[in-house]
Protein backbone atom coordinates (compact mmCIF):
# COMPACT_ATOMS: atom_id res chain seq x y z
CA UNK A 1 0.00 0.00 0.00
CA UNK A 2 0.97 3.75 -1.07
CA UNK A 3 0.60 4.98 2.59
CA UNK A 4 2.86 2.29 4.10
CA UNK A 5 5.75 3.39 1.58
CA UNK A 6 5.17 7.15 2.46
CA UNK A 7 5.18 6.76 6.30
CA UNK A 8 8.42 4.00 6.00
CA UNK A 9 10.21 6.16 4.02
CA UNK A 10 9.40 9.34 6.29
CA UNK A 11 12.38 10.59 8.22
CA UNK A 12 11.48 12.33 11.08
CA UNK A 13 13.45 15.38 12.02
CA UNK A 14 14.58 16.95 15.09
CA UNK A 15 10.93 19.40 14.65
CA UNK A 16 9.28 16.39 15.52
CA UNK A 17 11.04 15.32 18.35
CA UNK A 18 8.53 14.36 21.03
CA UNK A 19 8.55 15.96 24.54
CA UNK A 20 7.79 12.83 26.03
CA UNK A 21 6.78 14.24 29.18
CA UNK A 22 4.93 12.20 31.47
CA UNK A 23 1.55 11.87 33.52
CA UNK A 24 0.14 9.10 35.66
CA UNK A 25 -3.14 8.44 36.71
CA UNK A 26 -4.52 5.55 39.21
CA UNK A 27 -7.63 4.26 40.63
CA UNK A 28 -8.03 2.89 44.11
CA UNK A 29 -10.68 1.24 45.74
CA UNK A 30 -12.20 2.69 49.04
CA UNK A 31 -12.60 0.13 51.67
CA UNK A 32 -14.20 0.23 55.29
CA UNK A 33 -11.68 -0.13 57.28
CA UNK A 34 -13.40 -2.85 59.80
CA UNK A 35 -15.26 -5.18 57.44
CA UNK A 36 -12.31 -4.41 54.64
CA UNK A 37 -14.70 -4.59 52.33
CA UNK A 38 -15.41 -2.16 49.94
CA UNK A 39 -17.44 0.90 50.71
CA UNK A 40 -20.25 0.70 47.94
CA UNK A 41 -21.86 4.13 48.94
CA UNK A 42 -19.14 6.32 50.49
CA UNK A 43 -20.13 9.54 51.54
CA UNK A 44 -20.10 12.27 49.23
CA UNK A 45 -18.58 14.95 51.23
CA UNK A 46 -15.11 12.42 51.17
CA UNK A 47 -15.20 13.21 47.54
CA UNK A 48 -16.06 17.14 47.66
CA UNK A 49 -13.38 17.50 50.24
CA UNK A 50 -10.72 15.70 47.85
CA UNK A 51 -11.68 18.28 45.17
CA UNK A 52 -11.41 21.18 47.59
CA UNK A 53 -7.83 19.82 47.81
CA UNK A 54 -7.21 18.16 44.11
CA UNK A 55 -9.23 19.99 42.11
CA UNK A 56 -10.02 18.26 38.71
CA UNK A 57 -6.80 16.02 39.25
CA UNK A 58 -9.45 13.73 41.13
CA UNK A 59 -12.27 12.38 39.53
CA UNK A 60 -14.93 9.97 39.54
CA UNK A 61 -14.82 6.46 38.52
CA UNK A 62 -17.65 4.18 37.05
CA UNK A 63 -18.36 2.79 40.98
CA UNK A 64 -18.49 4.81 43.36
CA UNK A 65 -16.09 2.64 45.33
CA UNK A 66 -13.85 3.91 43.22
CA UNK A 67 -11.47 7.35 43.16
CA UNK A 68 -8.92 8.52 40.48
CA UNK A 69 -5.78 10.72 40.55
CA UNK A 70 -4.23 12.45 37.72
CA UNK A 71 -0.86 14.25 38.05
CA UNK A 72 -0.06 16.81 36.24
CA UNK A 73 2.43 16.27 32.97
CA UNK A 74 6.05 16.15 33.79
CA UNK A 75 9.42 16.11 31.79
CA UNK A 76 11.22 14.28 34.50
CA UNK A 77 10.41 11.13 36.38
CA UNK A 78 11.22 12.21 39.83
CA UNK A 79 8.58 15.12 39.45
CA UNK A 80 5.96 12.78 38.23
CA UNK A 81 7.07 10.53 41.00
CA UNK A 82 6.52 13.44 43.36
CA UNK A 83 3.52 14.42 42.24
CA UNK A 84 1.82 10.82 42.27
CA UNK A 85 3.21 10.14 46.19
CA UNK A 86 1.25 13.78 46.97
CA UNK A 87 -2.11 12.43 45.11
CA UNK A 88 -1.72 9.50 46.88
CA UNK A 89 -1.08 10.76 50.47
CA UNK A 90 -4.27 13.39 50.35
CA UNK A 91 -6.59 10.66 48.82
CA UNK A 92 -5.68 8.42 51.87
CA UNK A 93 -5.26 11.29 54.39
CA UNK A 94 -8.74 12.85 53.56
CA UNK A 95 -10.40 9.18 53.52
CA UNK A 96 -8.86 8.52 56.97
CA UNK A 97 -11.01 11.42 58.13
CA UNK A 98 -13.86 10.03 56.67
CA UNK A 99 -13.43 6.44 58.45
CA UNK A 100 -12.24 5.24 54.84
CA UNK A 101 -9.36 3.52 53.79
CA UNK A 102 -7.45 3.49 50.30
CA UNK A 103 -6.29 0.26 48.57
CA UNK A 104 -4.14 0.40 45.27
CA UNK A 105 -5.21 -3.02 43.72
CA UNK A 106 -6.99 -4.03 40.43
CA UNK A 107 -9.23 -6.23 42.04
CA UNK A 108 -11.05 -6.29 45.57
CA UNK A 109 -10.07 -9.69 46.91
CA UNK A 110 -13.53 -10.57 47.96
CA UNK A 111 -15.94 -7.81 47.07
CA UNK A 112 -18.65 -8.89 44.89
CA UNK A 113 -19.72 -6.51 41.90
CA UNK A 114 -23.44 -7.17 42.34
CA UNK A 115 -23.14 -5.10 45.32
CA UNK A 116 -21.80 -2.01 44.04
CA UNK A 117 -23.23 0.91 43.05
CA UNK A 118 -22.65 3.12 39.24
CA UNK A 119 -21.36 6.76 39.91
CA UNK A 120 -23.83 9.51 39.79
CA UNK A 121 -23.19 11.82 36.73
CA UNK A 122 -24.35 11.78 32.82
CA UNK A 123 -21.29 9.76 31.50
CA UNK A 124 -21.91 6.64 33.85
CA UNK A 125 -25.23 6.39 33.69
CA UNK A 126 -25.32 6.69 29.73
CA UNK A 127 -22.57 3.81 30.18
CA UNK A 128 -24.65 1.49 32.38
CA UNK A 129 -27.56 2.24 29.55
CA UNK A 130 -25.21 1.25 26.67
CA UNK A 131 -23.81 -1.81 28.06
CA UNK A 132 -25.86 -2.58 30.86
CA UNK A 133 -24.27 -4.79 33.66
CA UNK A 134 -21.24 -4.97 32.09
CA UNK A 135 -20.34 -1.46 33.44
CA UNK A 136 -21.48 -2.58 37.00
CA UNK A 137 -19.53 -5.44 36.59
CA UNK A 138 -16.43 -3.14 35.97
CA UNK A 139 -14.49 -3.38 39.36
CA UNK A 140 -11.53 -3.04 38.35
CA UNK A 141 -8.56 -0.51 38.89
CA UNK A 142 -5.89 0.65 36.57
CA UNK A 143 -2.76 2.61 35.90
CA UNK A 144 -2.25 4.69 33.10
CA UNK A 145 0.51 6.37 31.60
CA UNK A 146 0.28 9.16 29.50
CA UNK A 147 3.32 10.16 26.91
CA UNK A 148 3.81 13.22 25.07
CA UNK A 149 4.16 12.77 21.49
CA UNK A 150 3.22 15.55 19.71
CA UNK A 151 3.15 14.61 16.04
CA UNK A 152 0.25 12.63 15.34
CA UNK A 153 1.31 10.05 12.79
CA UNK A 154 4.44 9.53 15.03
CA UNK A 155 2.36 8.50 17.66
CA UNK A 156 0.46 6.45 15.63
CA UNK A 157 3.48 4.81 14.40
CA UNK A 158 5.04 4.29 18.14
CA UNK A 159 2.21 3.30 19.47
CA UNK A 160 2.09 0.16 17.11
CA UNK A 161 5.73 -0.51 17.71
CA UNK A 162 5.26 -0.38 21.37
CA UNK A 163 2.46 -2.88 21.74
CA UNK A 164 5.03 -5.80 21.58
CA UNK A 165 5.95 -4.61 25.07
CA UNK A 166 2.54 -4.38 26.36
CA UNK A 167 2.96 -8.11 27.92
CA UNK A 168 6.22 -6.80 29.56
CA UNK A 169 4.54 -3.75 31.10
CA UNK A 170 1.54 -5.69 32.43
CA UNK A 171 3.90 -8.06 34.29
CA UNK A 172 5.46 -5.94 36.31
CA UNK A 173 2.40 -4.79 37.62
CA UNK A 174 -0.11 -6.97 38.24
CA UNK A 175 -2.38 -6.80 41.47
CA UNK A 176 -5.71 -8.56 40.57
CA UNK A 177 -5.31 -12.28 41.55
CA UNK A 178 -8.64 -12.50 43.43
CA UNK A 179 -12.06 -12.00 42.44
CA UNK A 180 -14.98 -12.06 44.19
CA UNK A 181 -13.87 -14.14 46.88
CA UNK A 182 -11.85 -17.10 44.76
CA UNK A 183 -8.53 -17.41 44.07
CA UNK A 184 -8.23 -16.80 40.19
CA UNK A 185 -5.16 -18.88 39.69
CA UNK A 186 -3.68 -15.63 37.45
CA UNK A 187 -1.80 -12.85 38.59
CA UNK A 188 -4.30 -10.43 36.73
CA UNK A 189 -7.55 -11.12 36.28
CA UNK A 190 -8.55 -7.87 35.47
CA UNK A 191 -7.91 -7.86 31.77
CA UNK A 192 -10.40 -10.70 31.55
CA UNK A 193 -12.59 -8.62 33.24
CA UNK A 194 -12.31 -5.67 31.15
CA UNK A 195 -12.34 -7.49 27.89
CA UNK A 196 -16.52 -7.64 28.23
CA UNK A 197 -16.44 -4.09 27.04
CA UNK A 198 -16.18 -3.72 24.14
CA UNK A 199 -13.11 -2.08 21.72
CA UNK A 200 -10.55 -3.09 24.43
CA UNK A 201 -7.47 -5.28 24.16
CA UNK A 202 -4.44 -5.09 21.91
CA UNK A 203 -4.85 -2.15 19.63
CA UNK A 204 -5.76 -1.90 15.98
CA UNK A 205 -2.53 -1.00 14.16
CA UNK A 206 -2.91 2.11 11.57
CA UNK A 207 -0.22 3.11 9.07
CA UNK A 208 -1.00 6.59 9.70
CA UNK A 209 -3.14 9.29 12.25
CA UNK A 210 -5.95 9.95 9.52
CA UNK A 211 -6.23 5.96 8.74
CA UNK A 212 -6.88 6.04 12.27
CA UNK A 213 -9.27 9.16 12.36
CA UNK A 214 -11.05 7.66 9.67
CA UNK A 215 -12.27 4.65 11.43
CA UNK A 216 -13.24 6.93 14.44
CA UNK A 217 -15.41 8.58 12.42
CA UNK A 218 -16.75 5.68 10.79
CA UNK A 219 -17.94 4.26 14.37
CA UNK A 220 -19.02 8.06 15.80
CA UNK A 221 -21.17 8.95 12.68
CA UNK A 222 -22.63 5.44 12.92
CA UNK A 223 -23.69 6.27 15.92
CA UNK A 224 -21.84 3.40 17.84
CA UNK A 225 -19.78 5.22 20.06
CA UNK A 226 -19.86 9.55 20.93
CA UNK A 227 -16.35 9.85 21.29
CA UNK A 228 -12.93 8.53 20.85
CA UNK A 229 -12.89 7.82 24.56
CA UNK A 230 -15.57 5.03 24.28
CA UNK A 231 -12.16 3.09 23.06
CA UNK A 232 -10.36 1.30 25.52
CA UNK A 233 -7.75 -0.58 23.83
CA UNK A 234 -4.66 -1.84 25.76
CA UNK A 235 -3.16 1.62 24.27
CA UNK A 236 -4.57 4.56 22.73
CA UNK A 237 -3.45 7.74 21.51
CA UNK A 238 -5.54 10.15 24.15
CA UNK A 239 -8.71 11.82 23.62
CA UNK A 240 -7.64 14.50 25.71
CA UNK A 241 -4.02 15.53 25.27
CA UNK A 242 -1.22 14.76 22.24
CA UNK A 243 0.04 11.83 24.45
CA UNK A 244 0.21 8.13 23.93
CA UNK A 245 -2.34 6.87 26.83
CA UNK A 246 -0.82 3.27 27.99
CA UNK A 247 -3.86 1.13 29.97
CA UNK A 248 -2.99 -2.28 29.93
CA UNK A 249 -1.35 -2.11 33.41
CA UNK A 250 -3.26 -3.07 36.72
CA UNK A 251 -2.65 -0.35 39.42
CA UNK A 252 0.80 -1.07 41.36
CA UNK A 253 0.19 -0.97 45.18
CA UNK A 254 3.41 0.45 46.11
CA UNK A 255 4.04 3.91 44.59
CA UNK A 256 7.92 2.53 43.62
CA UNK A 257 6.47 0.03 41.49
CA UNK A 258 4.49 2.27 39.43
CA UNK A 259 7.21 4.72 39.46
CA UNK A 260 9.49 2.25 37.85
CA UNK A 261 6.44 1.22 35.08
CA UNK A 262 5.99 4.55 34.13
CA UNK A 263 9.98 5.10 33.90
CA UNK A 264 9.94 1.52 31.64
CA UNK A 265 7.07 2.67 29.23
CA UNK A 266 8.85 6.21 28.67
CA UNK A 267 12.18 4.54 28.33
CA UNK A 268 10.95 2.36 25.53
CA UNK A 269 9.19 4.95 23.79
CA UNK A 270 12.25 6.67 23.48
CA UNK A 271 14.71 3.83 22.07
CA UNK A 272 11.77 3.34 19.89
CA UNK A 273 11.57 6.99 18.40
CA UNK A 274 15.65 7.18 18.51
CA UNK A 275 15.36 4.19 16.12
CA UNK A 276 13.06 5.54 14.08
CA UNK A 277 15.28 8.80 13.73
CA UNK A 278 17.53 6.09 11.99
CA UNK A 279 15.07 4.39 10.05
CA UNK A 280 14.68 1.32 12.07
CA UNK A 281 11.63 -0.01 13.20
CA UNK A 282 11.07 -2.52 15.75
CA UNK A 283 9.95 -5.62 13.88
CA UNK A 284 6.27 -6.66 14.15
CA UNK A 285 4.48 -9.49 15.09
CA UNK A 286 1.30 -10.75 15.26
CA UNK A 287 -0.45 -10.07 18.76
CA UNK A 288 -1.03 -13.72 19.45
CA UNK A 289 2.55 -14.89 19.24
CA UNK A 290 3.40 -12.55 21.84
CA UNK A 291 0.25 -13.00 23.89
CA UNK A 292 0.04 -10.28 26.62
CA UNK A 293 -2.82 -12.66 28.23
CA UNK A 294 0.14 -14.71 29.34
CA UNK A 295 1.90 -12.62 31.31
CA UNK A 296 -1.31 -12.35 33.29
CA UNK A 297 -1.02 -16.39 33.69
CA UNK A 298 0.06 -18.37 36.90
CA UNK A 299 3.67 -18.64 35.13
CA UNK A 300 6.00 -16.14 34.48
CA UNK A 301 7.30 -16.51 31.34
CA UNK A 302 7.15 -14.96 28.01
CA UNK A 303 7.27 -16.04 24.46
CA UNK A 304 10.89 -14.84 23.61
CA UNK A 305 10.33 -13.55 20.09
CA UNK A 306 12.51 -12.83 17.07
CA UNK A 307 12.33 -8.80 17.56
CA UNK A 308 15.22 -7.88 15.38
CA UNK A 309 15.68 -4.27 14.44
CA UNK A 310 15.06 -5.06 10.75
CA UNK A 311 16.85 -7.97 8.72
CA UNK A 312 19.86 -5.21 8.05
CA UNK A 313 20.96 -4.49 11.79
CA UNK A 314 19.64 -7.20 14.56
CA UNK A 315 19.27 -5.92 17.56
CA UNK A 316 18.94 -6.75 20.89
CA UNK A 317 16.20 -9.16 22.12
CA UNK A 318 13.93 -9.13 25.02
CA UNK B 1 15.45 -14.68 15.24
CA UNK B 2 15.17 -14.97 19.05
CA UNK B 3 15.02 -18.07 21.00
CA UNK B 4 11.41 -18.75 20.27
CA UNK B 5 10.67 -20.29 23.15
CA UNK B 6 9.72 -19.26 26.81
CA UNK B 7 12.17 -17.61 29.21
CA UNK B 8 11.88 -16.66 32.56
CA UNK B 9 11.10 -13.00 33.31
CA UNK B 10 14.11 -12.95 35.27
CA UNK B 11 16.13 -12.58 32.33
CA UNK B 12 13.89 -10.39 30.42
CA UNK B 13 13.67 -8.02 33.15
CA UNK B 14 18.01 -8.05 32.46
CA UNK B 15 17.68 -7.66 28.82
CA UNK B 16 15.24 -4.85 29.37
CA UNK B 17 17.69 -2.76 31.85
CA UNK B 18 20.17 -3.27 30.11
CA UNK B 19 18.45 -1.89 26.56
CA UNK B 20 16.93 1.15 28.13
CA UNK B 21 20.19 1.93 30.04
CA UNK B 22 21.18 4.35 27.47
CA UNK B 23 17.84 5.93 27.53
CA UNK B 24 17.37 6.14 31.46
CA UNK B 25 20.81 7.58 31.53
CA UNK B 26 19.70 10.70 29.59
CA UNK B 27 16.61 11.16 31.67
CA UNK B 28 17.60 10.82 34.72
CA UNK B 29 15.76 7.90 36.06
CA UNK B 30 18.43 4.70 35.95
CA UNK B 31 17.55 4.38 39.90
CA UNK B 32 14.01 3.86 38.74
CA UNK B 33 14.42 1.91 35.69
CA UNK B 34 16.62 -0.45 38.03
CA UNK B 35 13.87 -0.62 40.39
CA UNK B 36 12.52 -2.96 38.29
CA UNK B 37 14.61 -5.80 39.23
CA UNK B 38 13.08 -5.12 43.18
CA UNK B 39 9.64 -6.57 41.48
CA UNK B 40 10.98 -9.53 40.20
CA UNK B 41 12.42 -9.95 44.00
CA UNK B 42 9.84 -8.93 45.52
CA UNK B 43 7.06 -10.19 43.97
CA UNK B 44 4.58 -7.63 42.10
CA UNK B 45 1.02 -7.28 44.36
CA UNK B 46 -0.53 -10.25 42.73
CA UNK B 47 2.10 -12.47 43.96
CA UNK B 48 2.55 -10.70 47.76
CA UNK B 49 -1.46 -11.26 48.08
CA UNK B 50 -1.12 -15.17 47.17
CA UNK B 51 1.25 -15.34 49.44
CA UNK B 52 -0.30 -13.81 52.42
CA UNK B 53 -3.48 -15.23 51.81
CA UNK B 54 -2.02 -19.03 51.66
CA UNK B 55 0.40 -18.33 54.75
CA UNK B 56 -2.52 -17.23 56.19
CA UNK B 57 -4.37 -20.00 55.54
CA UNK B 58 -1.69 -22.58 56.27
CA UNK B 59 -1.21 -20.89 60.03
CA UNK B 60 -4.65 -21.93 60.22
CA UNK B 61 -6.93 -18.75 59.28
CA UNK B 62 -10.21 -19.33 57.87
CA UNK B 63 -10.79 -17.82 54.64
CA UNK B 64 -12.59 -14.72 55.67
CA UNK B 65 -9.28 -13.99 58.10
CA UNK B 66 -6.89 -14.73 55.31
CA UNK B 67 -9.12 -12.21 52.85
CA UNK B 68 -8.28 -9.49 55.75
CA UNK B 69 -4.89 -9.92 55.81
CA UNK B 70 -4.56 -9.52 52.14
CA UNK B 71 -6.45 -6.23 52.66
CA UNK B 72 -4.37 -5.17 55.44
CA UNK B 73 -1.49 -5.74 53.27
CA UNK B 74 -2.78 -3.86 50.21
CA UNK B 75 -3.98 -0.92 52.71
CA UNK B 76 -0.13 -0.91 54.43
CA UNK B 77 1.63 -1.03 50.60
CA UNK B 78 -0.53 1.41 49.34
CA UNK B 79 0.48 4.12 51.97
CA UNK B 80 4.69 3.21 52.13
CA UNK B 81 6.89 5.75 51.02
CA UNK B 82 4.97 8.80 50.25
CA UNK B 83 7.52 10.79 51.96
Amino acid sequence: MPTRNILLSKRWSERDRPSFTVGIEEEYLLIDPQTRDLISDPDPDMFERCQEVLGERVTHEILRAQIEVSTRPYSSIQAVGQDLRYLRRTVIDVAREYGMGVIAASTHPFAQWWEQKVSVGERYLMLEGRVQSLARRMLICGMHVHVGIENRDLRIDLMGQVSYFLAHLLALSTSSPFWGGKDTGLKCYRLYVGHGMPRTRHPELFESWSEYQRHIEVLIGAGVIQSPSEVWWDIRPSSNYPTLEMRVTDVCTKVDDAIAVATVYVCLLRMLYRLRTKNQKWRSYLPFLFGGKRMAGPTVRLHRVPAGLGEAQPGPVF
Amino acid sequence: MGKRSLVPFSELVEEMIEVLMPEAEELGCVNELQHIRQIVMNGTSAEQQVWVFRRALHSGATQEEAFKQVVDMLAHDTADNLG
